[in-house]
């Protein structure tokens, strides 16, 4: 298992005092799919290099499989993908550079030859393998960063961003080495932007707001809770409300009203609300993660989060 | 020590691969080194130093190719840690365990061995050309040891504060203007410093000359101290730029 425990950071300079992680704790079990969102600046990618140990947090610890970050034998139970663009010697071919990390990484150099034949079949660039690197296009580049990231076959793999910028080909097989890691029982922490993504391959969300993790639910039940509170509310004409005590958002000319209560028993808040209005229907809307994201990482202006 | 072996390894081999990949570089470094000390034998000629006198001569050669070496060990952390952040690669040092300080104290030495061949290629080949006399005693080896690994304190001071500084480029020109003529040109005065003093201790023993128990003496504690300081201010750096988030950032 993958614990981290009550982490915070303070980046502290001449002219800036920047606190990042006010109190973070999360957990990652072998199997599972943990998508760490959050806005620009929340504290993702310290939180990802925190776990890393290229950031060293003010407090708090980091735990894998029982080993402190810090100690020799915490590296071989992770890996991480830190960027998507670099990461490569430039003056090595991807398999000199694969046969290089994963003899630095303890294999023997049979073992690591064959380790760097398996994963660049594995990922489509074997017909790359001797190409100059500086000829490799970013999908491919992408790729072999990835191919770094689970040349030693860890355990536990964090992904910033991994599929940023990649054309829909490179990122699908991405995806699809991401999903069959998971099968084969690894543990998994990626941060994205990409709602989809994070929709479609995680089995776990953690959503990190003001340097906390204001959620952190199985996906399912996120989506189920919210498709509770989720209503989709159809007017026969344009109509005004006043400022409404919950999350919503006018759709198709002022006839929609999408609604999103911070807990069920609103609804009857919301019936008195709109009793006088010309009402042609309610329904359930199906929810995406996009707006549980929204809800719990709300913009700085409109802080509205539902509780729990 | 399973793990450095194979660090040690794969420094090597991305030394060499990176060499021969690039042969042209390594001739064309050979040729310039060797046209540099013509340049350097020219003003040595101006300032009284003979062909006629052996010597000099050899004290010229040798101090100019340590002078060489010990610029190349010192530059090479700092140039690394520079170039490993730009490619990104400093994080998978980070990631792989091995520690930061290990990994650019072998990849220095992964280093320094191909440029070794370079040297003493040119040492042998100047040597015959100018037809100096040397003697080959093994004392040469544990001198040549020390003078390397004070190089490579010094090395490591630079890489950290390229490590935390990033920008620092024109300290280091400055301080190997500094450290280049004094390797080369004989000052006494300056002797309690290991790279002037290790030079000194090659230079006699490759003139047949004997040193004495006391400059030995000198000699390693200056390199253990310089040694020493560099490790601990690496250390010190690599923790201060993951406290201030700057590890990996150009």
């Amino acid at each position: 298992m993958l614990r981290i425990d009550s982490i915070q950071k303070t980046y502290r300079s001449r002219s800036n005092v920047v606190k990042v992680l006010t109190d973070v704790s999360l957990q990652v079990q072998t199997g599972e799919i943990v998508a760490l969102l959050g806005r620009n600046g929340s504290g993702k990618t310290t939180t990802i290099r925190t776990i890393c140990g290229l950031v060293l947090p003010d407090a708090g610890t980091v735990v894998i499989n029982g080993f402190m970050v810090g100690q020799r034998e915490y590296m071989a139970q992770m890996g991480a993908l830190i960027d998507t663009n670099r990461g490569l010697y430039p003056r090595l071919t991807p398999l000199e550079n694969l046969r290089y990390t994963c003899i630095v990484r303890g294999m023997t150099g049979k073992v690591a030859g064959e380790r760097a034949k398996y994963l660049l079949e594995l990922l489509g660039l074997w017909e790359k393998r001797n190409a100059p690197t500086q000829t490799l296009s970013k999908g491919m580049i992408s790729k072999m960063a990835f191919a770094l990231a689970i040349a030693h076959d860890p355990p536990f793999v964090l992904l910033d961003e991994p599929t940023l910028g990649l054309d829909i080909d490179a990122a699908e097989v991405l995806e699809e080495q991401i999903l069959a890691m998971t099968k084969g029982g690894k543990g998994i922490l990626l941060t994205t932007h990409q709602m989809e993504v994070a929709a479609r391959l995680s089995t776990r969300v953690a959503i990190l707001a003001d340097g906390i993790i204001a959620v952190d639910k199985p996906k399912q039940e996120l989506l189920e809770r919210f498709a509770v509170q989720s209503y989709r509310i159809t007017f026969r004409e344009p109509t005004t409300l006043p400022d409404l005590p919950f999350q919503n958002r006018w759709a198709e000319s002022g006839t929609v009203l999408e609604v999103t209560l911070d807990n069920p028993d609103q609804i009857y808040e919301l019936m008195n609300l709109l009793r006088p209005r010309p009402i042609k229907g309610i329904e359930k809307r199906e929810v995406e993660l996009a707006e549980v994201f929204r809800a719990y990482a709300p913009k700085k202006e409109s802080q509205h989060a539902p509780a729990g | 020590m399973h793990r450095l072996a194979n660090l040690i390894w794969a420094e090597f081999m991305r030394a060499w691969l990176e060499l021969v990949r690039y042969p042209l570089q390594f001739a064309l470094g050979l040729i310039l080194i060797g046209l540099i000390f013509y340049l350097l034998l020219g003003f040595a000629n101006l300032a009284g130093v003979t062909t006629a006198n052996q010597a000099q001569l050899t004290r010229l050669l040798v101090g100019y190719l340590l002078g060489l070496v010990a610029l190349g060990i010192m530059s090479n952390p700092a140039t690394q840690v520079s170039k490993e952040a730009k490619s990104g690669t400093l994080e998978n040092m980070v990631l792989s365990g091995q520690g930061l300080t290990a990994f650019f104290v072998v990849q220095t030495l992964a280093r320094f061995w191909l440029n070794l061949v370079q040297f003493g290629l040119l040492f042998f080949v100047l040597a015959y050309i100018t037809q100096i006399s040397y003697t080959l005693s093994w004392q040469v080896i544990p001198a040549f040891v020390l003078f390397l690994i004070a190089a490579l304190g010094l090395g490591l001071a630079f890489g950290a504060l390229m490590l935390l500084f990033k920008d620092v480029n024109n300290i280091f020109v400055l301080v190997q203007l500094m450290v280049f003529p004094a390797v080369i040109v004989e000052l006494p005065l300056l002797e309690w410093f290991p790279l002037v003093l290790g030079a000194s201790v090659i230079r006699e023993t490759l003139l047949g000359g004997t040193v004495e128990v006391f400059r030995w003496a000198l000699l390693a504690l200056g390199t253990v101290a310089v040694y020493g300081l560099g490790v601990f201010l690496f250390q010190s750096a690599d923790v201060a730029a993951r406290k201030r988030g700057l590890l990996g950032h150009e």
